[in-house]
């Protein structure tokens, strides 16, 4: 066998992702040395970290290429979901410092743990082999599963990782033998190969079809999983709620972010051209996405109605959420939209990340050492005990509901956009309704700080750095809303172009 | 650049009114609209209307384009005037500062937004103007928020307009699809693009659910009398002058390229006629005066949708003068409530009465506005009559609006007439029936002048003023009708139908006023068929139900419920594919290789798999299992593979006795037994995964792309790996590098597990529970020792894995 040189692994563009890993993993040594009551310099360094990966990511994907001959995959589409995660992360290491003192489970492994699964969603998202998927798949589920229980003995969070773990399993086995098929219908698992071969594939005999339509439905059921949509959701709201926030809060972006990555690469890279019957001009994958798009957007909806904890309330409103970006998903499917639809999913995203921390990052300002104090009640009267944040929160439930001038519009509107010009209208009046129906319970929270009496809570004192947290957001939120352009030109080059990714 | 002041200096000014010296503080706050005010009526001369065109997110096809063309000039000026006056007002009805500087904060906040409506030219950008007007409404009308019906009422209104406006976002999305263009100007460049295309209808139907909504059209009319809770200078500007005739404005603005079909004239027709007749007919039974108020508005606008039906010359001229004088009328008398409650302490008119004496300024005001709202000459209400009734006797109008819009039209003046008089009277004239909470004094100055300033214009405009009146009504008609008009009002045009027919109407106002108590029994039995029941039922009963319910249902905690969901959709899944793709399901080679022996064993391991299941006892289970386990070695050792049936009955060996070593904290027998349905469906899932992943593998072996690599390994294993045993050479010479990770892998776990062991900070057993996993949970009617509850969950751990 001929090994590749050391050049032709072409190292460099995997830079941010790897060195991402490989500093956890020097960070659990020197965490050793750090005192017990001192873990914050952990948070400090994994933070460190986290913003030289984001520069590092910033400077390599200006060049995009391919490393590890071609498994790997450093495009622009890569960098941006990048920069969606680093900032995730860093946000999420902001929100944990103090919280993790407040609750007395300040562990460095908890930083090690956080740079792992980051370094496992940017692999994710570079991932050009379903190998590579589905290892970067379990680089980023198992340190969320431990993340998860991180509050253990506390049953909720015990709860929590269990029912992650034993679920997300499952996934991951629907996810390999997915993966199977398809490599057993087209000989190979690199996308930009199987490409080819679907259409040679699809020429022959419907035995292939077989494999492949089993393929890519177990695929999707895998990845569905991970940002969590009907029917495979119903972990979600159990292990958000059972989770440390800041977990929840990195979860509800971060493990979206990934799953969304490897679907619409696998899905517009390796399968734009599976078609059911000849001669359909989208991808057969489309109705599949659409439904499940559809059931998403209603399921998650309705059901977010009837939570009266704020952090349930936001696990459903993320899966709501994860329909919306599975609008985009089945837009792509008809040709000729996929890079509009691409990006409007990559906006959606971006938006999405900074009012979802940002009201994670309230929820926590409000919630109490023990981890009560989440109760919608518990909004109640904050608009007068403590105005600015009352008012912040009432921007990120806006922006959650697609108001305007706030970031969540501009990813609706891309997304709404990308939906009719595929020709889905009905999923798109579905979207438009379900958006009413979400307004129901964002503008309850709303309602509960400014217009219902209550003494809110006094002690409710959001630490520094979760005020850091919450005002970057905030601005972030803001700014997306009102100087669009700023995404929409970022993420201007980015698609999907399968002949770009050939090496 | 002078008209991004306009919309922005408001805005701005809401942000700095908390900075503003609170002495006087409504003298300053008005400045900005009534620097406005003075700006645009100097625009009423300009020969070329101002724009501006900035890119802003060109990306998403949004521009900040504005320009002041007629109509959006007739709406400015009411935008900008009422709100002068209500922001005057309003410094006197708030006793309290920190009030005052909310209301006027979030005012003029709406104040730029409605602006942004009227001036935008970007699709888009009205919009996005729209939703903030709805939520600045929203705000206002929660304003005292102590208040369950302010809050009701704020909720109300804002779920109606807000999914209005994502309705109108809809259709804005739909008519750029089809026109490529967000952009007024250049669709008016192709009037008839969007009546072409295919997507006509949907696009009608969402741009008429956002304006119906904004401005109350029934069966959406119930949010507005709702909207009464907020502060009366709310209701007065937001609720009656400017925010409910952003529909109406936005219908006017389209019309060039939406108008003339049978569709819309249907639609506007029928919905507008209705609401107005349906309205009036109501306003009549309320007796709060703001509610009285709110139903004449609503009735109003239904007027001012229906003018727009036909399309033509004479409606345009009926909305734009129509709007000037509801504006001036209804805004007094709502001022006029305002100051009466103020005064007064109630607004209830079965109580009011005789308020001529103690307030003759304020019932001057009202006197005026009252006699234009009943069309009497030559006040600017008798000219919005007629220009109203001018249109709906067209003789352009084919039947049967013909008769319709006419009809309509008389019956709804009548009812206006009767409310006119009928506020006037039961405050102003009318003998006190009983004693009012307060005892009345003529308002201060600020809220008196209002409606006085309103008058006046209402009298000077139509008579004084005609130079004016005019041109706004041209321009205003002309960016209606996308062509260059002239128009000439005049009060007196000889004695015509419309004349005698509004003549007709007052005399029946009067008359039907003279006999309002037995009308009003009569009425008492009518329902009102409102809707808000029916919304309030569905937004607070049936929606969380459903929700509650979904929720019990599939969210309930269950691991084995959410196993099953997903197990479920595997099935269909997998099925759909193998339908959908139409194979051979069995492949003749593998019948080919029947083996007597083999499929005994599999019947074996059938039967085992059935009794484990029914087994009480946990030994009994897993000693199954260890059979089964050792069946499976059988087979590998049948099919030739006797390592791997060695490694399997190791594994088999070792898993047994961890089972083992682990019922020493367990009861023997299984205690929880499910009830027998579930279990059904249990056996019945089992039945058919255990099916489909039969299936799976004959499937793929049946239908095969690539051939066999075992072959390969076969070949090559002697010559390359220098081995006879294939499963060795493979493990450590051609997946050596493999074989060498799983093994570090596997160290590291191991030395994890054995740290994470020390860790553990004590070596108690300890009592743990699942809290919402739970099914029945067993109760222990001892009390909770140590074993009943681990046993519990370990119950539960079975039952739901």
């Amino acid at each position: 066998m001929q090994l590749p040189s050391l050049s032709e692994l072409n190292l460099g563009l995997t830079v941010p992702a790897l060195s991402l890993a490989l500093w956890a993993c020097i960070l659990l040594v020197i965490d050793l040395f750090i005192p017990r009551d001192r873990k914050s310099v952990t948070a400090w360094l994994a933070a460190g970290g986290v913003v030289f990966a984001f520069i590092a990511n910033l400077l390599v994907y200006r060049d995009p290429g391919v490393a590890f001959m071609g498994l790997f995959v450093a495009d622009e589409f890569a960098g941006f979901l990048n920069i969606v995660v680093l900032l995730t992360a860093f946000i999420a290491i902001l929100m944990s410092v103090d919280y993790l003192k407040r609750t007395g489970i300040e562990r460095g492994e908890y930083y090690v743990l956080l740079l792992m699964t980051t370094s496992g969603i940017m692999f994710m998202n570079s991932a050009n082999d379903l190998a590579v998927v589905f290892i970067a798949l379990e680089l980023l589920s198992i340190p969320l599963y431990v993340l998860a229980a991180f509050r253990a003995p506390e049953e909720r969070s015990e709860e929590a990782g269990l029912k992650y773990f034993i679920l997300g399993a499952f996934a991951s086995a629907f996810f390999v033998f997915g993966a199977a098929l398809i490599y057993g219908a087209t000989g190979s698992s690199s996308l930009p190969v199987i490409v080819d071969a679907v259409g040679r594939a699809l020429a022959g005999e419907g035995s292939s079809l077989l494999l492949l339509l089993m393929g890519s439905g177990l695929i999707l059921a895998g990845l569905g999983f991970k940002v969590a949509v009907v029917p495979f959701h119903m972990w979600t709201p159990d292990v958000y709620e059972g989770a440390p926030t800041p977990v929840t809060a990195f979860m509800s972006v971060g493990a979206k972010v990934g799953g969304f990555a490897a679907l619409l690469r696998i899905l517009l890279v390796a399968l734009p051209a599976l078609t059911v019957a000849e001669g359909d001009a989208v991808a057969g994958w489309q109705t599949a996405t659409w439904v499940v798009a559809a059931l998403t957007l209603i399921l998650g909806n309705i059901v977010a109605i009837s939570q009266t904890n704020i952090k349930r309330l936001l696990a459903y409103s993320s899966i709501a959420h994860a329909g919306y970006v599975l609008m985009a998903v089945a837009a792509a499917g008809t040709p000729g939209v996929s890079d509009q639809a691409t990006r409007a999913a990559l906006i959606y995203l971006m938006a999405y990340m900074f009012t979802n921390l940002g009201a994670f990052a309230v929820a926590m300002a409000i919630e109490k050492d023990d981890g009560s104090g989440t109760s919608l009640d518990d909004f109640k009267g904050l608009g007068r005990s403590r105005p600015l944040l009352a008012a912040i929160m009432a921007v990120f439930m806006l922006s959650l509901t697609g108001i305007p001038l706030t970031a969540g519009f501009v990813g609706k509107w891309v997304v709404f956009q990308a939906t009719i010009e595929a020709g889905l209208y009905t999923l798109a009046v579905i979207g438009v309704l379900t958006s009413v129906i979400s307004a129901f319970y964002y503008v309850r929270v709303i309602v509960n700080m400014f217009l219902e009496d209550g003494e809110g809570d006094p002690a409710a004192a959001a630490t520094p750095y979760v005020q850091w947290a919450i005002y970057l957001t905030f601005a972030g939120t803001l700014v997306l809303g009102i100087i669009p352009s700023l995404v929409t030109n970022l993420s201007g080059p980015v698609a999907l172009a399968v002949a770009s990714l050939v090496p | 650049m002078p008209l991004l002041l306009v919309v922005f200096a408001p805005a701005i000014a809401a942000l700095l009114v908390g900075l503003l010296p609170r002495n006087r503080l409504s003298r300053w706050v008005i400045g900005v609209p009534a620097l406005l005010f003075v700006f645009l009526v100097g625009q009423l001369s300009a020969t070329e209307p101002l724009s501006v065109d900035i890119p802003w997110a060109t990306s998403l096809g949004v521009t900040l384009a504005l320009q002041l063309d007629g109509l959006a000039l007739a709406f400015a000026l009411v935008v900008t005037g009422i709100g002068t006056l209500v922001l005057l007002y309003a410094g006197s009805y708030f006793g309290d500062d920190r009030a005052y500087v909310r209301f006027s904060g979030i005012t003029l906040l709406f104040m730029a937004a409605m602006l942004g409506i009227v001036l935008s030219r970007n699709l888009l950008l009205i919009f996005v103007f729209w939703e903030i007007t709805s939520i600045t409404s929203y705000l206002l009308i929660g304003f005292n928020n102590e208040s369950v019906e302010a809050r009701n009422g704020a909720r109300q209104a804002l779920l109606v307009t807000a999914a209005g406006g994502l309705a109108l976002l809809a259709g804005i999305i739909l008519i750029g699809q089809v026109a490529g263009t967000y952009n007024i100007d250049q669709l008016l460049a192709t009037p008839n693009v969007l009546r072409d295309s295919s997507l006509y209808a949907p696009i009608l139907l969402l741009v008429l659910a956002g304006a119906f909504t904004k401005s109350a059209q029934w069966p959406f009319h119930f949010w507005l009398p709702g909207a009464m809770a907020a502060p009366t200078p709310a209701s007065t500007y937001l609720h009656s002058a400017t925010m409910v005739k952003a529909g109406v404005f936005l219908l006017a603005r389209l019309s060039p390229l939406l108008s003339g079909t049978d569709l819309w004239l249907g639609l506007l027709g029928g919905f507008g006629l209705f609401t107005f007749v349906y309205a009036g007919l109501f306003a009549l039974k309320q007796t709060d005066l703001k509610a009285i108020l709110a139903y004449s508005t609503v009735s109003w606008l239904g007027a001012l949708v229906a003018v727009q039906a036909p399309g033509t010359q004479l409606g345009a001229i009926a909305l734009i003068v129509g709007v000037l004088a509801h504006a001036l009328y209804k805004g007094a008398l709502f001022l006029v409530a305002g100051s009466i409650d103020h005064e007064t302490g109630t607004r209830d008119i079965r109580l009011l009465g005789a308020l001529a004496r103690p307030m003759p300024l304020t019932f001057a005001g009202a006197l005026i506005a009252a006699a234009s709202m009943a069309g009497i000459p030559p006040l600017m209400g008798f000219l919005s009559k007629e220009t109203f009734l001018v249109t709906a006797l067209d003789e352009a109008l084919r039947a049967p609006w013909n008769t319709i819009f006419p009809a309509a039209a008389v019956i709804g003046s009548i009812l206006t007439v009767t409310i006119a008089i009928r506020v006037l009277w039961d405050t102003f004239i009318a003998n006190r029936q009983g004693e009012l909470p307060k005892h009345p004094h003529e308002a201060p100055w600020p809220m008196w002048i209002g409606p006085l300033v309103l008058g006046a214009t209402a009298i000077l405009l139509p008579l004084a003023l005609t130079l004016v009146l005019d041109s706004l009504v041209s321009t205003g008609t002309s960016s209606i009708l996308g062509q260059p008009t002239e128009v000439h009002l005049h009060l007196f045009e000889g004695i015509n139908t419309p004349l005698i027919l509004s003549t007709i109407a007052i005399a029946a106002g009067l008359l039907l006023f003279a006999f309002r108590r037995p009308l009003l029994r009569g009425m008492a039995g009518l329902p009102e068929g409102n809707p808000s029941a029916i919304f309030r039922w569905s937004v607070e009963t049936a929606l969380p139900g459903v929700a509650e319910g979904l929720t019990r249902r599939l969210q309930n905690g269950r691991l084995r419920v959410y196993l099953l969901t997903v197990m479920g959709f595997l099935l269909v899944m997998v099925i759909s594919a193998i339908a959908l793709a139409q194979v051979d399901i069995i492949d003749e080679a593998v019948l080919a290789g029947f083996d007597p022996l083999a499929a005994f064993i599999c019947v074996l391991i059938m039967i085992g798999a059935i009794v484990g299941t029914i087994v009480p006892t946990r030994l009994s289970t897993v000693v199954i299992l260890g059979i089964e386990g050792a069946l499976i070695a059988l087979l590998f050792a049948i099919f030739g593979a006797p390592d791997l049936a060695f490694t399997q009955l190791m594994i088999e060996v070792i898993t047994l006795s961890l089972f083992v070593l682990a019922f020493h904290f367990l009861p023997d027998t299984f205690r929880y037994r499910r009830p027998n349905l579930r279990r059904a469906i249990d056996v019945l899932f089992a039945v058919a995964l255990g099916v489909m992943i039969t299936l799976l593998p004959l499937v793929t072996i049946a239908n095969r792309v690539a051939p066999s690599t075992s072959s390969w390994y076969i070949e090559n294993s002697v010559p390359e790996g220098q081995g006879h045993n294939v499963v060795n050479v493979i493990l450590v010479d051609f997946r050596g590098m493999d074989t060498q990770g799983e093994i570090i892998v596997l160290t590291i776990a191991g030395m994890g597990v054995v740290a994470l062991l020390r860790l553990r900070p004590s070596a108690q057993p300890r009592g743990r529970h699942i809290p919402t996993g739970s099914e029945t949970p067993v109760h222990d009617p001892d009390g909770e020792s140590e074993r009943s509850s681990s046993s519990t969950t370990e119950e539960q751990l079975a039952e739901q894995t």
